[in-house]
């Protein structure tokens, strides 16, 4: 069958990360802080396909979602441990919690 | 993918007894929010599956549907929903890869994302005991400045991608030619995601970031165990 | 042999190192006394060595190492020893040395006794550059130099506030002898710069050419002579810059005898002794310098017969000498004036040794009212100190007679109205000086004693400062004989030696030979009319003297009150500035640090402004990212646009 108009993949992509840095700047709440954040790379993986696929299925595209779903797993590992370590230490998990650097 | 009638007509089924089922919920006054945002979302769904081109129609679909979830992820309040939401908006994810033509990767999201992380993050709330009402619920931060500078964000983001899109600058022209885009799958032909061609590119020409991540995944993996280890999280070492 | 010469400063030069390192805890500090006498010493006994080398209208020139040289200007660190500046290396290594031994004594018991030596023999190094300077502006960098270390001695003790005016304690008397002798260097800078710009040179040798070739205008000498003699007022302490000299009586005695009477005020003397090549061109400043001289030793001799303080009354004494020196240049007598310079240095300092004696005894007692009595507790003082008294009293055969004759006759010499005057003037100075002299003597060494012997003791004291007394003693009475006048066969040693302008009064006419018989009796009876009365009337005590200020009281205040000089400088001239100077204090403060420290500040609160925005909040953060983020990426889609 015809494939999807590129645009409208870079539309959804577009929508996506709107969504995903609403959703960052509007929770306090750590965790799902992170979630938008995966959200948005998601968004970014979608445009690197959508591009590698425009260029004749480039591999290099592909390659690429790889190592940013890798990362971003690593990512994820490591950011709620901190989000964790932070909850020992000051029992929430707001981000407005975390001030101690402030000035 | 070659489209079938048997797929749309399940989805047409599962997307009308959604719809029947947010119905019902409205009547019954049960959570009527989530009921509502349901139902227009697959009604939505429901007239880009009718009425659309099927490849279209079935992407229209998918996306809709991710676009649900991750709408799900931001406004609910209980983060422990959140994760579930997120779940599915990966798997939508996963879908639309599938459908685009790269079936190794919509199996690899699947396995890290939606398999891998979600639990993850299940796991971390579940930890955290945030799932009940109260605690680990937050509110909302108040004031415009977060919608605006998203929807800012957003709109420079479309802006740029549909100007680009219009705009008679080369490859992205052949977008609009769904025509051509099948006549360049055909040419690419080995090329085509999940062969043995991603393996040589992955194995060769990428090698070096390749075994880098490797290490990144060992470093996150170390200092994942430091970090949760009962003295780690700010308290003095003795 | 010339480059001998640079160890006449260069001795003291050393002694102040080593006996500033004494002080430093080199050593203990009762060596410094050793240290320092020995180069002073040397430095005499190496000036004697060059000078008996030397044949009379010989010049010795020990040339150095080329200090400036600024297009056409150059100047050299060289040193010239001739007539004029043997004389004065003699006079000034000699007293000092006289002088150093006798501190051994008197600063024995005091707690800065190295530091003392240290200050002293830098003194003589300051003052032998002064006088061994071959070009004007190295005898600069010796005036400078003297002038700081006078500073550095009148206020050696420096934190000793009791028994001084509060304006007159040792720290004010040596800023005020700094500043006002600063104001006396402006002009003399100001003479040094015409004259480099004109010849672009500060050479003797340059200059007295020039002088003599003609290049010399009436004009530029009248203006560099007048100018120069500013800075000889200052130093000198000439009217109107004398007042820091009696304030300088603040430090110990010694400074007072070596350097207040016997060496740096000479300074004045010598520079215009050296630059008489410019002032013979000059007739107006001479006149100018003699009349200043003639006013000051009345004005001075006034003052001091009234004072109790027997410092001050030889503090006054002291300007009204020098007031009889500049009287001799500025009547062409530069020889005489330098015979004076001679014999007043070695009484001088033997009256203000002996002073410091008889302070001693009576534990640094100064006033004479409170004294008398002393001649049978200190016979060699006594004896010591008389002698230095018939001498600055103009008796013969002391020398002060021969020498204050030889200035009287050369002024009276001119035989025209206006020098008759000036002799007149100091024919009646010459009274007062005799006059006062021997009040004090009278006061301090005659009669009964009024203090308690049993409380103070008075006693002679050690050797090492009766000793210099002795050999002053000797000096001030035969020293008449390095001078004698034309009538006894004219044995002048000094004379051949300076340049002076009795061409110039030869030309102009004037009183014969003859009539140098008439002005020496004249001066004798000067002498006896103020001696006679001052014994007289005070051997038996102050009785007298204080009726008399009863009965002519107004006459008696301004005399005692100094004419009241000082309080009119520190209304007209000393408030102003005070006033000025708290302007710009006001100015540094207010304006110049609020600048510095407002910006400062500015800084600070703008700092402190932007602070704000870190707040630790991570979604802080996020958000300015996003704001970022977003004005970019409307930068790149405009351009994109576009």
């Amino acid at each position: 069958m015809p494939p999807a108009p590129t645009s409208a993949l870079l539309v959804l992509a577009g929508c996506l990360f709107g969504l995903g840095a609403l959703g960052f700047l509007i929770r306090r709440n750590l965790i799902v802080m992170f979630m938008s954040v995966e959200v948005m790379l998601n968004a970014a993986n979608l445009v690197f396909l959508a591009a590698a696929r425009d260029r004749g299925w480039e591999v290099d595209g592909q390659v690429l979602v790889i190592f940013v779903i890798a990362v971003a797993a690593a990512e994820a590992a490591v950011g709620l441990a901190l989000i964790t370590a932070l909850h020992r230490l000051k029992r929430s998990v707001s981000a407005d919690s975390a001030t101690d650097l402030k000035g | 993918m070659e489209s079938s009638p048997v797929l749309t007509w399940i989805l047409a089924g599962l997307l009308g007894s959604g719809i029947l089922v947010s119905v019902y919920n409205l009547a019954g006054r049960k959570a009527p929010v989530t009921s509502g945002v349901f139902l227009v979302l697959m009604a939505a769904g429901l007239w880009a599956l009718l009425g659309l081109p099927a490849a279209l129609a079935l992407f229209a679909v998918l996306g809709i549907g991710t676009l649900g979830c991750a709408l799900g992820i931001v406004l609910h309040p209980n983060p422990a929903v959140s994760a579930v939401y997120m779940m599915g908006s990966f798997t939508g994810m996963a879908a639309i890869y599938l459908v685009l033509g790269f079936p190794f990767l919509a199996m690899v999201q699947i396995l890290v994302y939606a398999g891998a992380i979600v639990v993850l993050f299940l796991f971390v709330v579940m930890l955290l005991d945030l799932g009940r009402r109260g605690e680990g619920w937050s509110d909302f931060r108040p004031g415009p400045v977060g919608p605006v500078l998203a929807g800012g964000l957003t709109g420079v983001a479309l802006t740029a991608f549909l100007v680009t899109a219009s705009s008679s600058k080369g490859a992205v022209r052949d977008a609009l030619e769904p025509a051509a885009l099948s006549a360049k799958a055909a040419q690419a032909g080995a090329a085509v995601s999940g062969g043995s061609g991603f393996a040589d590119s992955l194995f060769g020409k990428y090698l070096l970031p390749f075994e880098a991540v490797t290490f990144l995944l060992l470093a996150a993996l170390v200092g994942v165990i430091l970090l949760a280890r009962p003295g780690a999280g700010g308290r003095k070492e003795a | 042999m010339e480059n001998l010469l640079f160890l006449i400063p260069l001795l003291p030069l050393a002694g102040a190192a080593v006996s500033g390192a004494i002080h430093a805890g080199l050593a203990p500090k009762k060596t410094a006394g050793i240290v320092a006498n020995l180069a002073v010493w040397g430095a005499f006994a190496l000036a004697l060595t060059l000078f008996l080398g030397m044949e009379p209208g010989g010049v010795l020139t020990a040339r150095g190492f080329t200090w400036i040289e600024a297009g056409a200007f150059r100047a050299a660190f060289d040193l010239r020893l001739d007539s004029l500046s043997a004389v004065m290396i003699l006079v000034v290594t000699g007293v000092s040395a006289l002088i150093h031994l006798y501190s051994i004594g008197y600063m024995a018991h005091d707690e800065g006794f190295a530091r003392f030596f240290a200050y002293l023999n830098l003194f003589v190094f300051a003052m032998s550059l002064l006088v061994l300077g071959a070009n004007m502006l190295l005898m600069f960098v010796g005036w400078e130099g003297v002038g700081l270390m006078s500073y550095l001695l009148i206020g050696f003790w420096y934190d000793r506030e009791e028994g001084f005016a509060p304006e007159a304690t040792p720290p004010r008397a040596g800023q005020k002898a700094f500043i006002v002798n600063r104001i006396g260097d402006f002009g003399f800078l100001l003479g040094l710069f015409l004259l480099a710009t004109h010849f672009g040179s500060l050479d003797y040798d340059v200059l007295r050419s020039k002088a003599a070739s003609g290049e010399l205008t009436q004009g530029l000498a009248l203006a560099v002579g007048l100018l120069l003699f500013v800075g000889a007022t200052g130093k000198s302490a000439q009217i109107p810059l004398y007042v820091w000299l009696p304030d300088a009586m603040a430090g110990p005695t010694p400074v007072s005898a070596l350097i207040h009477a016997a060496t740096m005020v000479t300074a004045g003397v010598y520079m215009i002794s050296r630059c008489s090549f410019i002032y013979v061109h000059a007739p107006l400043a001479l006149a100018v310098v003699a009349l200043v001289g003639g006013l000051t030793a009345a004005l001075a001799a006034a003052i001091a017969v009234t004072q109790r303080d027997i410092k001050k009354v030889l503090a006054y004494s002291t300007v009204s000498q020098l007031g009889y020196m500049f009287l001799g240049c500025g009547a062409g007598a530069f020889s005489a004036a330098v015979f004076h310079l001679t014999t007043h240095a070695f009484f001088k300092a033997l009256l203000f040794l002996g002073a410091g004696s008889v302070m001693h005894a009576m534990h640094d007692e100064l006033d004479m009212v409170k004294m008398g009595g002393l001649k049978k507790y200190m016979p060699i003082t006594y004896l010591t100190f008389l002698a230095g008294a018939f001498s600055l009293a103009g008796m013969p055969p002391f020398s002060g007679f021969f020498s204050k004759d030889e200035i009287l006759w050369q002024t009276a010499r001119w035989g025209d109205p206006f020098h008759l005057a000036l002799y007149g003037l100091g024919a009646l100075t010459a009274v007062l000086t005799a006059f006062y002299t021997f009040r004090m003597f009278s006061l301090t060494f005659l009669g009964k004693e009024r203090f308690d012997p049993g409380q103070v003791h008075p006693h002679e004291s050690p050797p090492t400062m009766t000793i210099p007394l002795v050999v002053l003693a000797v000096l001030a009475t035969l020293g008449g004989f390095l001078g004698l006048p034309h009538l006894f066969g004219h044995l002048n040693v000094i004379g051949p030696f300076v340049e002076h302008s009795t061409a110039v009064i030869e030309e102009t006419g004037g009183l014969g030979h003859e009539a140098e018989w008439i002005f020496l009796l004249i001066g004798v009876g000067c002498a006896l009319a103020g001696i006679l009365p001052g014994w007289a009337l005070y051997k038996a005590g102050p009785e007298w003297g204080a009726r008399m200020a009863r009965k002519l009281r107004p006459l008696y205040l301004l005399s005692y009150g100094k004419f009241f000089v000082d309080e009119i400088y520190a209304f007209l001239v000393v408030a102003p500035l005070r006033l000025v100077s708290l302007g710009c204090a006001l100015f540094d403060i207010f304006v110049v640090d609020g600048l510095v420290n407002g910006t400062a500040r500015r800084c600070d609160e703008a700092g402190g402004a932007v602070n704000k925005i870190q707040d630790g909040r991570v979604s802080t953060y996020a958000a300015w990212f996003a704001a970022g983020a977003l004005v970019l990426g409307i930068i790149v889609l405009v351009g994109v646009l576009r």
